[in-house]
């Protein structure tokens, strides 16, 4: 059964002066309850937009079309309140930068226990458990710091801390190691594993890093200028991939093992992303595709299925 | 940095506690600017032409050369200036202002006795513009770009064009003269025998008028400086992380956009004690408190530069205050300000 459900959802960001943006275009997917999707594009795909729609947390400068059901919940539209009853045992959230998502003026413990129900005792209890839960010992002592005297990863750790402590069902979490040291993107990685295997969390990832995908996901939804143009398991998605955006993308990734040269010649997609105000009409990487031919310019390719999962290409398949 | 995260205690007592070596250095820092402070304005006073005696003589419509030089000599006008400046600064390290040859009285007891009223001016005025300043600004900041926020916006832009003691004289013109609600100046209610809760409501009564005008000087600033310090916040993840975690709508407004954007506010207040000061000078003499802005002003005319150097050096110890309870207010407010 499918906890969360985006249809034919389409976001555009209208600024006065300035023409509308469309952020995304008709993405339609399904995350079933406890799997791990991964989200991938390139800066500017719209993947946080994606990660931000379901979370309900686009401001009002963007008009937002097509429907975002979580757990049965409507999202696109709902009132304020009935937002607000989802943020607990619902839709849970970690950012990207752990030096900015929390407030530098409240005490680490004010921020976990600040929405959580219960007596000052139980809420301060609970906040000093989820410190324990998220890998952060001597809670004592933190639940009483500020965020300035914590580091990177302990903050982002603190940060996780806060989204368990709404006990979401869907976990969305948004380039949660990006902002890291390398060593310590690991352990955070770890840590979302394993909370993801015991809470039985639904997690949305969003990474551009396709070495997190490769560990974490079971299912990838590949995004690229507002539309999604591949979505496969995890294994097929990297054996054989059919979109040639996603070729490129796994091409560009740096070789690594006993093999592999020391200073090897990275592969690059040639070009970048189209403008998306107004977006072009036809298949949006056709400029910067191998493939393309005129059908490919006219013609928008919806997503379909192919042998590996969906895919919206007019020439999909195998590197040629 | 992530050396002892958590020793940090709750509490005033603590807090304070902490600060005193802080305290007890600027304190100590204070006495040597306060040392120059006496010597530059005794320098600048006696640039200007004629004395206390010049004023007198002049007030009793021309006089005797012997008795000015009497009366020089009596206040010790006749001395080198560098004997008159050591002398002076000896004195003050003894908290001794020196005699006013005007009033005839101790410069301390002139002085102490007119600065309730100017500090109690300056903190109802601060009060008032701080959170006028920030109620403005949240408000507008949160109607960014609609007619609210243009209303405040303009609102704030006539008010910091107009002159301080135009408005005060407007002031009193609508709500002292033509609606009668207000005293037209004062302190309180001369001879009134009032005391107790009676009295404070008088003196209350009074300031209404002077605490608006000098208020409205500053404002705008608060206002706009409000404003924009919420619009940069608002895009900020833990404002995100706030509203993702179920923190309704009007707390992640105050308890942690706001209370994020009032820290430059708070800073201002202190860059702007003097300006305070001057303005509560202006204000005072529209409204005829008997402040230190009277005190000043009358000095000024009857060149009674012993009472004008006391009020220099008390002026630059009330400046000097107000820095250092603005530091400590915003180490209070914000874990990231180290005092030091």
């Amino acid at each position: 059964m499918s906890l969360l459900r985006v249809s034919n959802l389409s976001v555009v960001f209208t600024g006065r002066g300035r023409p509308p943006l469309v952020a995304l275009d008709d993405v339609s997917l399904t995350v079933a309850a406890g799997e791990t999707l991964a989200l991938v594009g390139e800066s500017g795909s719209g993947k946080s937009t994606l990660a931000l729609a379901i979370a309900g947390l686009l401001d009002t400068a963007a008009s937002v079309r097509g429907q975002i059901d979580v757990a049965g919940h409507g999202i696109v539209g709902a009132a304020p309140t009935a937002l607000q009853h989802l943020r607990r045992g619902g839709i849970a959230m970690v950012f990207q930068d752990p030096m900015s998502a929390l407030n530098p003026v409240h005490r680490i413990g004010d921020q976990i226990a600040e929405t959580m129900p219960g007596s000052r005792a139980e809420r301060r209890a609970a906040a000093s458990r989820l410190l324990h839960v998220v890998g952060l010992p001597d809670a004592e002592r933190l639940l009483e710091a500020w965020p300035h005297e914590l580091s990177g990863g302990m903050r982002q750790r603190v940060a996780l801390a806060i989204a368990l402590g709404q006990e979401p069902r869907l976990l969305i979490a948004d380039e949660p190691t990006t902002a890291l040291d390398v060593t310590i993107q690991a352990q955070i990685l770890r840590l979302l594993a394993d909370l993801q295997r015991d809470l039985g969390l639904t997690l949305l990832l969003v990474t551009h890093d396709l070495g997190v995908v490769a560990e974490l996901a079971d299912r990838v939804a590949v995004l690229y200028a507002g539309r999604l143009v591949e979505v496969a398991a995890v294994d097929a998605l990297f054996s054989t991939p059919q979109h040639p955006y996603t070729q490129g993308l796994l091409a560009a990734r740096p070789p690594f093992g006993p093999d592999a040269p020391m200073l090897p010649r990275l592969t690059e997609i040639p070009g970048g992303l189209p403008s998306l105000s107004p977006p072009p009409p036809g298949c949006r990487f056709a400029e910067r595709c191998a493939r393309v031919s005129q059908r490919c310019r006219e013609d928008m390719p919806e997503l379909r299925a192919s042998s590996a999962g969906l895919v919206a290409c007019h020439h999909p398949g195998a590197t040629p | 940095m992530a050396g002892s995260p958590g020793t940090g205690s709750r509490g005033l007592g603590s807090f304070l506690a902490a600060a005193w070596p802080v305290i007890r250095r600027r304190l100590l820092l204070a006495l040597p600017v306060l040392l120059l402070v006496a010597c530059g304005t005794f320098g600048l006073l006696h640039l200007a032409p004629g004395d206390a005696v010049d004023a007198m003589v002049i007030a009793g419509g021309g006089g005797d050369a012997a008795l000015a030089s009497e009366l020089r000599a009596r206040y010790g006008l006749d001395q080198p200036l560098l004997v008159q400046l050591s002398l002076y600064l000896l004195r003050l390290l003894q908290f001794d202002f020196g005699v006013s040859p005007v009033h005839n009285r101790p410069v301390l007891a002139l002085i102490t006795e007119r600065l309730p009223i100017s500090l109690l001016l300056m903190l109802t005025a601060t009060a008032f513009a701080v959170s006028l300043g920030v109620v403005l600004g949240v408000s507008a900041a949160a109607a960014a770009g609609r007619w609210r926020d243009r209303l405040i916006l303009a609102a704030a832009l006539v008010i910091y064009a107009m002159p301080s003691f135009w408005v005060g004289l407007m002031l009193i013109l609508v709500f002292a003269v033509t609606l009668g609600w207000l005293p037209v100046g004062g302190f309180e209610t001369a001879a009134s025998g009032l005391s107790g809760m009676a009295r404070v409501l008088d003196i209350a009564r009074h300031l209404i008028l002077p605490t608006l005008a000098l208020a409205l000087l500053f404002v705008s600033v608060h206002l706009r400086l409000m404003r924009a310090g919420m619009l940069d916040l608002a895009g900020a993840d833990f404002v995100r992380m706030a509203r993702a975690k179920g923190v309704p709508r009007r707390r992640v407004l105050w308890a942690h956009l706001a209370r994020n954007a009032v820290l430059p506010v708070i800073a201002m207040v202190g860059v702007q004690a003097s300006t305070l000061l001057g303005g509560a000078v202006v204000i005072e003499s529209v409204f005829s408190l008997p402040g230190l802005g009277r005190l000043a002003y009358d000095s000024v005319v009857a060149r009674d530069l012993a009472t004008l150097m006391g009020l220099v050096v008390v002026s630059a110890v009330i400046v000097l205050t107000v820095t250092l309870v603005v530091d400590l207010v915003m180490a209070a407010l914000d874990p990231r300000v180290r005092l030091r």
